[in-house]
């Protein structure tokens, strides 16, 4: 089902039926299947470098031709053809392929190629790189929890700046910098000195965080069930992620 | 894109798993602990300055069958006007439909958890006469727990001890008059009847409640119309068991109707009041949780239970063991007299 | 009174029983009688300021310990009288049983007297 479905009560704490990228990809829509490709990049691309970054141990440079070269394959071929959703997670799925990858790399140096000439310019290796420092060096022996790790990163970012983009085009600056101030930044600010900073009354406070976590966890939930294989997985994904029942 | 630390990615999943209080009066704390059918939350009730407690369903309850159950369960509680039982202070309604009600926050230990904290047998014993005087106190009221267990049971900081989770509670009569809820402007009467009809959901016959380890056979059998206030004295015993082996009756190898496999030390009498607490055949238990409460008494003042017989030499072992000081004392006296006057002789 | 009662009954039982102690001792057999009854009424004597302390004080070590020091003393002054007859005194063998007797009164009166005698406070209905 590719339209949207919301929930008949407002402010549900469920998220609205979206389709998941594993049926995107395989969708006779060229525009689905490339939607589809586009949002698979935009979660991937991030985890993936780091974790040929860190989990991999190769350079800069080593790195970023791989990882052009995954999403190429994910983008050229059809990379979740043999994707079987119940079996394993999606992202479990995409991090035996990029394990698989490297390690023909190692053998094959050809393949180093950037997918023969394919390249996304607009992915930012700078900034992760600006990044990487700030991680703890990974396990050898950890790689699942590590890419885990790194794609729940990625995934809360992604939807703290669609949250950021949303409360912007509805007016609602002020509820997105509360969240920011009390759920993004380290010193975690209170309630009292919110209300205080902004002028507004501690029920405004209480009542305007609620509507920017609300909106924050729809977003997140929206996110989720495209990224996940089926209902089962994005149950199972809902619950770690966000520690909540979906059903 | 923002990068996020590590601890912002925590506060963000929680913050995500965060109920919504809007336009409801209270804030939000933290979660504090989760069971079968919802979550419970410690909230800030700024009207009255204080810190409750709120539980409220994990989904939206499409049968109605869990939201009837939790209203079922506040409706019970606010009944059940005891030191030993939580009381409750309102019921409400959150914007997506959940159901929820609001408790006194019990500060304190679980029992499970008390036990572990290297307390006397005395304090568990005294502990566990408080939980019976709350049990027996529902019984009288005409309400069953069915889900008494260490984990279901709160003990604060003074001993004092909280029956928890009335959630499966099963009312033994139709009550004669309705409890009067008092309603947050979100939460009509009307609106919570409609989402209770009936008031008192009924376990159908044959529907299986209750915890292993610490539900009667009756109550693993599914045969609900049948029990009584002895499938709680059941759990009390089952309970006992666990405050003298501390370890869940079940992993001790009591699986309903099999008897506790005790460690060392544990005395006999108070075996023998767990066992027959425990008893397969309900007629074979304690009637009620004052009688196993009186039994305990008395083996606390040193004085026989009905579960154990005592031979009269057991009888005078232990009327010794309970004078020791006096009967010491007066060895050392006769000891000493005697000393004296064999000292006296030419 | 219950606690001064059961001290001063104590006492009497245990002084006749160790006044009877002396028919052990073939010298003192022909003065049992002033013997046994001296005795007891030092340990009634006893018993009564016992109990008079029991009735007042909660706290049992103290209640006990205040024995053993009635015991003591009582029996001290008994032992300064030297035996009329050797003129020895007997500091040991009177004040020992003495201090243990005024101890298991002490006892024996805050284990099993009952509660301590209260003022009775203003009863607000």
């Amino acid at each position: 089902m590719d339209e949207t479905t919301r929930m008949p009560r407002t402010g549900s704490p469920f998220p609205p039926t979206r389709a998941s990228v594993v049926q995107g990809v395989r969708s006779d829509d060229p525009e689905t299947r490339k939607r589809a490709y586009t949002t698979l990049v935009e979660s991937y691309w991030r985890p993936v470098y780091t974790y040929v970054r860190l989990q991999w141990r190769r350079d800069a440079e080593q790195a970023q031709d791989l990882t052009q070269e995954f999403l190429a394959r994910v983008v050229e071929k059809e990379f979740l053809g043999t994707y079987e959703p119940g079996r394993s997670r999606l992202r479990t799925f995409v991090r035996t392929c990029l394990d698989r990858l490297v390690q023909n790399a190692d053998r094959d140096a050809r393949r180093l190629k950037r997918g023969g000439g394919f390249e996304i310019r607009s992915l930012d290796f700078g900034s992760v790189e600006g990044e990487l420092s700030r991680l703890d060096p990974p396990d050898p022996n950890q790689g699942e929890a590590f890419f885990e790790r790194e794609w729940i990163r990625g995934f809360f970012g992604s939807v703290v700046e669609e949250l950021r983009l949303e409360c912007e085009e509805s007016g609602k600056q002020i509820h997105f910098q509360l969240f920011e101030r009390y759920d993004l930044e380290e010193a975690g600010a209170t309630y009292e000195s919110l209300a205080r900073d902004f002028e507004l009354s501690s029920n405004d406070v209480t009542n305007r965080l609620a509507y920017a976590r609300r909106t924050f966890r729809r977003i997140a939930l929206e996110r989720l069930r495209t990224l996940t294989g089926d209902e089962a997985e994005f149950r199972a994904e809902a619950r770690t992620l966000l520690g909540v029942d979906v059903s | 894109m923002r990068w996020l630390s590590d601890r912002t990615v925590e506060r963000l999943r929680a913050a995500g798993s965060e109920i919504d209080l809007t336009h409801t009066r209270y804030r939000l704390i933290e979660p504090i602990g989760r069971g079968g059918m919802g979550t419970v939350y410690l909230v800030e009730d700024p009207a009255l300055d204080r810190r409750v407690a709120l539980k409220v369903l994990d989904l939206p309850d499409a049968g109605g069958e869990l939201t009837a159950r939790l209203i079922q369960e506040a409706r019970v509680l606010a009944r059940l006007e005891h030191p030993g039982i939580v009381p409750v202070h309102d019921v409400g309604e959150l914007e997506d439909g959940r159901v929820f009600y609001t408790m006194k926050f019990v500060r304190g230990d679980r029992l499970d958890r008390w036990v572990r904290s290297g307390v006397s047998l005395r304090q568990r014993l005294v502990v566990f006469r408080r939980l019976c005087e709350a049990v027996a106190f529902a019984h009288a009221q005409r309400v069953l727990h069915r889900d008494l267990k260490p984990q279901n049971i709160m003990v604060g900081a003074f001993g004092e001890v909280l029956v928890m989770d009335w959630g499966v509670a099963k009312i033994l009569r139709n009550l004669d008059e309705e409890p009067t809820l008092r309603m947050t402007p979100e939460a009509s009467p009307e609106s919570l009847s409609a989402r209770s009809p009936g008031a008192s959901p009924q376990t159908r016959h044959g529907t299986v409640l209750g915890t292993p380890g610490y539900m009667p056979p009756e109550q693993a059998r599914g045969e609900s119309a049948q029990l009584d206030e002895r499938a709680d004295v059941y759990a009390l015993g089952a309970v006992l068991a666990f405050l003298l082996g501390g370890r869940a009756a079940a992993e001790m190898g009591a699986r309903s109707a099999s008897k506790p496999r005790w460690g060392r030390g544990v005395p006999r009498a108070l075996r023998a009041v767990a066992e027959m607490a425990m008893r397969a055949e309900p007629a074979e238990r304690y009637r009620g949780a004052d009688e196993l409460a009186a039994e305990v008494d008395r083996f606390l003042e040193g004085r026989p239970v009905m579960a154990h017989p005592e031979s009269i030499l057991l009888r005078a072992g232990r009327f010794l063991w309970k004078h020791r000081i006096a009967v010491i004392l007066l060895l050392v006296y006769a000891i000493v007299r005697a000393l004296v006057l064999l000292a006296e002789r030419p | 009174m219950k606690k001064i009662l059961l001290a001063m009954a104590l006492g009497a039982v245990l002084g006749l029983l160790d006044g009877s102690s002396a028919w052990f001792s073939p010298d003192a057999r022909d003065k049992m009688g002033s013997i046994i009854l001296w005795s007891a009424l030092k340990d009634v004597t006893a018993g009564f300021l016992i109990g008079v302390v029991a009735a007042l004080v909660r706290s049992k070590v103290a209640v006990v310990f205040w024995g053993l020091l009635v015991g003591l003393g009582l029996a001290f002054l008994v032992a300064m009288e030297p035996d009329p007859d050797t003129g020895k005194h007997y500091y040991l063998a009177i004040m020992l049983p003495g201090g243990l007797v005024g101890l298991l009164v002490g006892y024996f009166t805050a284990r099993y007297g009952g509660g301590v005698v209260r003022r009775r406070a203003a009863t607000v209905t």
